[in-house]
This record gives C-alpha cells, structure tokens and sequence, in this order.
C-alpha cells in the first residue's frame, strides 16, 4: 500500500510538472529556406523549397486603418506566393520602440520590422541586427529610382541601405480657416508674423496653438526646427554623431528661447505638459485653438469631420542655421539578419512601395509616400497636397531629434525640455544636462 | 497523515513549486545581479563587463535621490492611507448602525482594486487635464476661477497626483482584509468593553488595534512593497514627468531598459529594487515578531 501511494505521488508531482511546463514549448512551424536570387518585379517570393513563415512587425494597430492595410497588404503577397505565411504583430508607437529591442534581445527578431529612420535605425545596424539591402535594392534599377532621393538617405548607413522608406512624414503647422477667416487673416511667413497672430488669438482669450506636452516629444519636433534654423549645419551634424558630440554650440540656447518664448507668452494651451498629443490635437479639431504643429500624417484624422485646414512651414528663423527646411524624416522597414527570408522580406517591401499599394496608403491613410509621381491632387487631400509642396521645395528635412540623436543624449534633451517650459530650468541649464550626457555617451562609447 | 512525515514525500510534492521557483525567480535574480556588472542593450551582441560601474552611474545623477524620495512618499502615503485609514474604514463598517449598509459600502469602495491600473490611470489622466478635465471643472463650478492647478504638468504636484490614485483605488482593498480581521474578534471583548463603559473610539483603540495587528501587519507589508515597485500609475499618466520630478524606481528601470538601451543599468535598479523590497520586509516581520505573540 505504502509503495503504491508512492508511486501514485511521484505520477501526480511529474504530471503537475509537466503540465506546467506544457506551455513553455515552441510550436512554431520552422522556416523554409529560401535562396532566390533578387530582381523580380511581379512580388512573387524567390523560388523555395518549402513553406516559408515571414513574421512582420509594424506600428499601426488602429483597426480600419493601418492594421487593415496592411492585413490587406499580407494577404495580397500571400495569394502572390501561395507557399508564404505572414505573421503579423501590431502595437502603437511608444510600445514598438521596447518591443523591438526585447525582441532582439530575445532572439525573435520578426523578419520585416518597422523603424525610424536615422540613429534609432543606424543602432540596429551596428549591433549587425540588421540585413544589408544594398545588392539586392540596387539589381532592382526601376524599383531604386522609383523613390526620391532624400528619402533614402536616412536609411543608409556607411553607403550601405538597412531600410526601405515607406512613408515620409513632415511636420508642419496647420490652421483653421474659418477662425483665419473671420479675422481676415493669412498664414505667417516670418516668426513675427506668427507671433503677432498668436498675440491676436491671445487678446480675444483663445489659446493659439493647441500643444499636449506630457510624452516630451512634441516639444521636441519644435527643437528639432529651431535647432536646424538657429546651429550651423555641420555643427549640428558633429553634435548629432554620438561620436564627436559637444552641444556647446550658443545656438541651441538660441533654439530653446524661441521654444520658450511660445510657452512665456502663454501661446500654448493650458495645461499642455499635462496634456497628451491626441487631446491636444481634439482641441484643434474642435475648434478651441486656432493653430496647430502636427505631422503631415495627422491632417486625415483632423479634416473626417468636415473642418477646413490651411498649411504652413514652420516660418524661418533669422538666426546661423539652414534656410527653407522642413522638419521631418522616413519611416521604413528594415529586415533581421537574422531572417531565414530576407529576400522575400524584400519582395514583400517591393509590394508595399510599388504604385498600387502606396496609392492605397495615401487614400486609406492619409499619409504621404515617398515614391515619386504617385501623389497627387485625386489621391490625396488637399492639405497633404499642400504640405507635400513644401516638403518637395525645401533644401533640406531635417530628421526627428529624439530618433538622429544617441538615445541617452534625447533622454537629457526631452525632459529638461519640460522643465523649462514649467519654468524650472533655464535654457542654459537645459544645455548644460545635454551637455553632461552627451560626454557620458562619448566616454562610454569610446 | 502517516504519509507527511516521510520527508522524502514532503521534498517530492514541493519538488515542482521549488523548481519553478528557482527556474522563474530566483534564476532571474541571480541573472540580473550579474548583468548589473555588465554594459549591454538588449539587441547588442556582446556584454562588456564594467564591474560597480552602473551602480556608480545611477548613484553619481542626482536624480536618484528624487526618485528614492518619491518611492518614499509613495509608502508613507500608501501606509497613512490604505493600512492606517483602511483599518478606520473596516472598523466603523463593522460598527452595529452601519450594519444594514455594509455591503454596499463594502463593494463600492472595493470595486476600485478590480479594474486594471492602466485604465484608471487613464481614466485620471483626464480627469486632472487642466482645461476639459473634472477636477478643474469642478473648482471652477465653485466660483474658483481663478485657481488654474496644472496637476500632473506641476514638478512640485504630480508624484502627489500620482499617489492619490493608489490611494483611491486599494484603500477598499486594505478595507477588506481589515474586516475579515475584526470579523474574527471575539464578539464578547466588544461586548465586555461596552458593558465596562468604554467609549467606541477606546474599544478601537484597545482592542480592536491590538487585536488587529497580524492584519495591520500584512496590509502594511502589502503597501511597502507595492509602493517600492509602483509602475503603472506613474507611467501612464507622466510617463516619471516633467522632467525627472514623479520619477520612481520601477519607471527608472524601464527608462534605462528599454529608452536608453542600458540594460545593465537596469538591472542595477532592479537589484536595488530587491534589496529595498527585501530589507522592509525583513524589518517589519522582525519588529511584529509575528507568530511569537
């Protein structure tokens, strides 16, 4: 009896553990392999063997929009290529930038990933988690020269490409019409123009541009334009690189005043480092500011409900830096080195960026595409027309901050940023954090 | 039962619990402990070892000392309200005219710790908008018009808005356990107290408390605890803002993680995390002497 119970014990403790342990196992299928050679232009995946299990990660999980475009997209290349499965992982913008780095970290890079373009994509470079384009993009001559040429470059790292540019994003500030119009007035093109708008829009007890501060990275978009405008270029290019960065150029104090002087003058909303972007960009729908900075992508979610925008440039500053800028960069996808599919990863891309599907982009989504010649006053809204205008006239676009700098750099910068819009810290103070990380980041990194 | 006292029998049925103990906790804090000493990111292919250098780095920014200083606001807080007032709550819950609306009482203010924080941090975060929000329409309904408090855009205010959320949502959550602790009293010490002329708030004092203290004892280890590992709430509504001003060491760690890609410092944090966790806990269980009594 004594025996059987022990027996009976033992059973009971290993099936509790192995039922436990149930879950822990692996059952996805494993990839094919693949080895087709590059230049197809029907998206068709190279010739393979067996099934091939492509995981793609992206950052536009609204439902209606981008997660059914490119559910929509997947589809598409899986009736293309019958022996391809995609997997497809969805989550908004702040969770994709942890997520990616734990799934690199936990070695299950998805095949095709969506990054910024700039530093955020160039450190997965380095860390050789990302696959080298270069061969396959340029065999490929007619898909190449589809794209326009400053899109590229911030997917490109040491004349080597690690991202194909899907998306080009600029930033400018849009009005309300009908508040412009009642008062009789025209878009500004210098700072003191929009100054003496704002101070009108104050006088009467409206707050003039809608801002939501709590995530710092609007404030940013703003120091990205007033650093281009107010640092020399190629200072702000060696204080950008995490290798020979200083920031002890007079400019960016210059910068942040300007930043500053919006808050002090009571410019902004109220409230705004309490506020988040999307309430921020409510009020602006609803009328309660008549201004607001927003990225081009936005306008569609501003205009669904009727309400007329006009366009305009960040007006340019009197001050050392660049001229006729717009602030602004790619998105794009890369794909993992360690992708057993890199070339169908890359056929899929060419299925994304070929004209049916960006078209698509634009009229589904509103964004604009950096593919030459797709869009176009029958595509897309007017004030993505507009905005495009100035993005295709500007010298240069000058990449988001917080993605061209060393993260740690962007973690001193954003913060400090707050703080002295809440009157906390002095331009000069915000400079001196900067400062600090970025001599931390060149110690570290040398 | 015959069987319990072969040790054989106990080792084996603890077997699996201590294996996914060791293979889910105690290997991962080992883990952490040694990758504090390295400077890595969670993509990079090589760990570069910097021995104290991490914990040098987190202990030379000031920032820390703010961060230990709102982890310690959190607790104190946390124990004033949710141990200290959560057991005031129980006992006049428990109080013979308050009997009939006990169970009302009793699910509103626990109904709170059953939502997810991450809703009700949203949830707060526009209450405590400045403009379209609750709070400040209701100080502005009042004839305050003038009173325009930023909240969670204050340096100086938003660990406080931080924490009156916690408050808000486990205060009928400390309520409960406490109640089930004066439920086990012996009705007769109330009784013997009353007939001895003693007033309600001197049977609270001097039977009720003593008698509560196993009770009081969890609820505050709960609170610490919970206050040194708080994360959500903060994130959620201020993401550790503006600036540095509501940061707590659990949103430090996931700023170093996974915004700065140090994952050595943060493993830093989280060892420092542990060790706080571990010495509140060891200090409370020393000084209650629990199960001694």
């Amino acid at each position: 009896m004594k025996n059987i119970k022990r027996v009976l014990a033992v059973l009971l403790v290993m099936c509790m553990a192995v039922g436990l342990m149930a879950g822990c196992g692996d059952t996805a299928a494993p990839s094919g392999s693949t080895g087709g050679t590059s230049g197809g232009s029907d998206n068709s995946a190279p010739a393979s063997d067996g099934p091939i299990n492509m995981k793609l990660f992206h950052k536009f999980p609204e439902i209606g929009k981008g997660l059914d475009y490119f559910e929509g997209l997947a589809d598409d290349f899986m009736s293309k290529n019958p022996n391809v499965k995609i997997t497809i992982e969805a989550v908004s913008d702040e969770e994709a930038k942890s997520k990616l780095r734990v799934m690199m970290g936990a070695d299950s890079q998805p095949d095709v990933y969506f990054s910024w373009c700039g530093e955020f994509c160039y450190k997965f470079a380095r860390a050789g988690q990302a696959w080298d384009m270069t061969d396959y993009f340029n065999a490929d001559t007619e898909w190449k020269d589809s794209f326009m040429a400053a899109a590229l470059d911030p997917c490109t790292l040491d004349g080597k490409l690690y991202g194909i540019p899907f998306r080009l994003i600029g930033k400018t500030f849009v009005y309300n019409k009908a508040m412009f119009d009642e008062r009789n007035m025209k878009a500004p093109t210098t700072w003191e123009e929009l100054m003496t708008i704002c101070q009108t829009f104050k006088d009467e007890g409206i707050e003039p541009i809608a801002f939501g501060n709590l995530q710092p990275w609007p404030a940013c978009h703003y120091i990205t334009g007033f650093n281009a405008g107010c640092v020399p270029s190629e200072v702000r290019q060696k204080d950008y690189n995490y290798a020979t960065g200083e920031f002890t150029d007079p400019g960016y104090v210059t910068a942040l005043g300007y930043l500053k002087e919006l808050g002090d003058k009571g410019y902004f909303s109220n409230g705004f480092n309490s506020v988040i972007h999307d309430v921020a960009s409510e009020n602006f729908k609803i009328g309660k500011n008549p201004l607001f900075y927003c990225e081009t992508g936005e306008y569609g979610g501003l205009m669904d409900q009727g309400l007329e925008i006009g366009v305009f440039p960040m007006p340019e500053l009197d001050e050392k830096g660049d001229k006729n800028y717009i602030v602004g960069g790619p998105d794009c996808f890369m794909i993992s080195s360690k992708s057993n599919c890199p070339e169908t990863g890359m056929e899929f891309l060419k299925l994304l960026t070929s004209k049916e599907w960006m078209e698509k982009m634009i009229t589904d989504l509103d964004y604009p595409v950096p593919v030459k010649g797709v869009l176009n006053e029958n595509n897309a809204n007017y004030a993505l027309v507009e905005a495009m205008k100035y993005v295709e006239e500007a010298d240069a676009l000058i990449n988001w901050l917080d993605t061209d700098v060393h993260t740690k750099v962007s973690d001193a910068y954003l913060p400090a940023m707050q703080e002295m819009l809440n009157g906390t810290l002095t331009p000069e103070q915000v400079m001196e954090k900067v400062q600090e990380a970025a001599q931390i980041v060149k110690t570290e990194e040398a | 039962m015959k069987v319990y006292r072969d040790k054989r029998i106990i080792i084996l049925y603890l077997l699996p619990v201590l294996i996914l103990m060791g293979l889910f906790v105690y290997y991962p804090l080992v883990q952490s402990f040694v990758f504090s000493f390295y400077k890595w990111a969670s993509f990079s292919p090589v760990k570069e070892w910097v021995g104290f250098y991490n914990y040098k780095l987190i202990f030379s920014d000031p920032v820390i000392w703010g961060i230990l200083k709102n982890n310690f606001l959190y607790a104190f807080w946390s124990t004033i309200f949710q141990a200290g007032l959560g057991l005031v709550f129980a006992a006049c819950l428990e109080e013979k005219f308050m009997r009939k609306s006990q169970p009302f009482f009793r699910t509103v203010l626990f109904i709170p710790s059953l939502i997810a924080m991450s809703v009700i941090a949203l949830l707060w975060q526009f209450m405590y908008d400045p403009s379209n929000g609750l709070i400040n329409g209701a100080i502005h309904a009042i004839g305050l018009t003038n009173l325009n408090p930023q909240w969670l855009g204050d340096s100086k205010m938003s660990i406080y808005c931080c924490i009156i959320v916690s408050q808000w949502q486990y205060i009928g959550y400390c309520m409960m356990l406490d109640l089930v602790g004066i439920q086990k009293i012996d009705g007769e010490l109330f009784e013997a107290a009353t007939i001895d002329g003693a007033t309600r708030p001197q049977v609270f004092r001097y039977i009720t408390f003593p008698l509560m203290k196993e009770s009081l004892l969890v609820t505050t280890v709960v609170t610490i605890l919970g206050s040194i590992k708080v994360f959500t709430e903060v994130y959620v509504m201020t993401v550790g803002g503006p600036g540095r001003s509501s940061e707590v060491l659990a949103t430090a760690m996931y700023r170093a993680a996974f915004k700065n890609d140090e994952m050595g410092v943060a493993c830093a944090y989280a060892i420092i995390i542990f060790v706080l966790t571990f010495i509140c806990a060891a200090i409370q269980l020393k000084i209650s002497r629990t199960g001694q009594d």
